[in-house]
């Protein structure tokens, strides 16, 4: 089955009066181990992808990372790309993206917070 | 050296490769006895099997060459086994080797309740924070090339963490000067310091960032100084390992310090002592299962941190927009 890269584009606010470190996990096997979901995507027809590649503002995480991080000033949108390889040409929507993301500063796995978006279109 | 894993492991090398054979056979510590080899699995316990992966990748075609990773795999393999290690060994491996190695490893560990042990000797690198280990095939020109060509220390982690396994280590005497540092634009020698998965130790031949001896003798210092100390019976394995980088230290005059990061609990030996009376197994581990909602009962297994009490910060998205892209 054919298989493409799946670029999602999205902007992020730290709504906080301060400065925070945002972490955005990958394929950490630090969650796995303990049950608890990384940054993922998966489509209408069941598939799961894990979250490849991102960027948040201008740092970069790439394949194999563990988490990306970043520094989010007060209120500044920041924009994100997350992409996921090998996702079968064939999908048409995520039924769930979920973006799991660590406590600021913190690791700790069982600090997460998770973003969920339902129903996004992936568009040819 | 255990039949069930070895032959396992040359059955489907021998499909692929007929150098890994004449490596293979080319150990001699590898003569093995089959029968004798399952009489005495039969006899161990479900979850206390000893597994390890060694290489020594001396061999380099692009790179100088280091003349003793392969006896440092030799002393360690053969060390190991006395331990009660079924071992998986190769030496001057390519990429493609040492991933397929580095896969059946991973199978076996997660077949039980094993120990896992990964040792490596030979050049290894850091490149923007990344832990690089290089095999004898790797042709690097630049920083970009690592990831296509060499073998990175996260998926060597991340196979061992996905068994899901009681304990791993990781030992590395990968801390030979960095042979790419004029192609490399971040020059750093030695290896990065990485943190240790739960359940994990992981051994450096020496400090993050520094570089570690080839050593004048068949072996390099520490791997000398760790076969050594591990086979002293009675000795925690974070205590065995203070006392390599305590004995290598004095040995070089304080030029190299090995150096470990753990994130284990409970007690191991690799060697058993006193403390090990009335195991019927001299050479097997004190281990809990993996966590799986299990107390502990003084053995390795997962720890959580206890939850504070967490205000989620606020963070407001935009819409995803996705696009598949061609």
């Amino acid at each position: 089955m054919p298989a493409l890269d799946v670029i999602c584009e999205l902007e992020v606010t730290n709504d906080s009066t301060e400065t925070r470190e945002f972490t955005l996990s990958h394929n950490d096997y630090r969650l796995r181990r303990r049950g608890k979901d990384a940054s993922k995507g998966i489509t209408t027809e069941g598939n799961q992808y894990d979250l490849s590649e991102s960027t948040i503002g201008s740092k970069n995480a790439r394949r194999g990372s563990l988490f990306n991080r970043a520094v989010l000033a007060p209120n500044v949108p920041v924009r994100m790309v997350l992409t996921f390889k090998n996702v079968a040409e064939s999908s048409t929507k995520f039924a769930l993206l979920r973006l799991a993301i660590y406590q600021e500063s913190s690791n700790d796995p069982s600090l997460m917070q998770y973003a969920d978006f339902r129903g996004v279109q992936i568009e040819k | 050296m255990r039949m069930h894993f070895t032959h396992g492991f040359a059955r489907s090398m021998r499909r692929k490769s007929s150098l890994c054979l004449m490596l293979l056979g080319s150990l001699g510590f590898l003569q093995v006895d089959a029968q004798q080899d399952h009489r005495q699995l039969d006899r161990e316990k479900p979850g206390e099997r000893r597994i390890a992966l060694v290489i020594g990748n001396g061999a380099y075609a692009n790179v100088p060459r280091l003349r003793n990773p392969s006896s440092d795999a030799r002393l360690v393999a053969a060390t190991l086994t006395k331990l009660g290690f079924e071992v998986l060994t190769g030496t001057d491996k390519s990429q493609r080797e040492m991933k397929q190695m580095i896969r059946e490893f991973g199978a076996q560990l997660r077949l039980g309740r094993a120990v896992g042990v990964f040792y490596f000797a030979g050049h290894g690198v850091q490149a923007k924070g990344r832990n690089y280990l290089i095999p004898v095939d790797a042709d690097i020109q630049t920083e970009a090339d690592l990831e296509d060509t060499a073998v990175d220390l996260n998926y060597v982690l991340n196979t061992m963490d996905d068994a899901q396994n009681a304990l791993n280590i990781a030992i590395l005497d990968a801390c030979r000067n960095n042979p790419f540092t004029r192609s490399f634009r971040s020059t750093q020698d030695g290896l990065a310091q990485v943190v240790a998965p739960t359940g994990t130790l992981i051994a450096y031949a020496t400090a993050p960032n520094s570089v570690a001896a080839d050593g004048g003798g068949d072996n390099s210092p520490y791997t000398e100084e760790l076969a050594r100390q591990m086979e002293k019976p009675g000795v925690l394995l974070e205590t065995m390992f203070r006392r390599v980088t305590e004995q290598v230290s004095a040995r070089t005059g304080g030029r190299q310090e090995p150096w470990y990061a753990a994130n284990v609990k409970g007690d191991f030996y690799f060697a058993s002592g006193p403390v090990m009376s009335g195991n019927n197994n001299p050479s097997s581990p004190v281990l809990d299962p993996p966590e799986k909602g299990v107390p502990p009962k003084g053995g390795a297994r997962l720890s959580m941190r206890p939850s504070p009490a967490v205000r989620p910060y606020r963070y407001t998205f935009t819409r995803a927009k996705c696009r598949l892209w061609t």
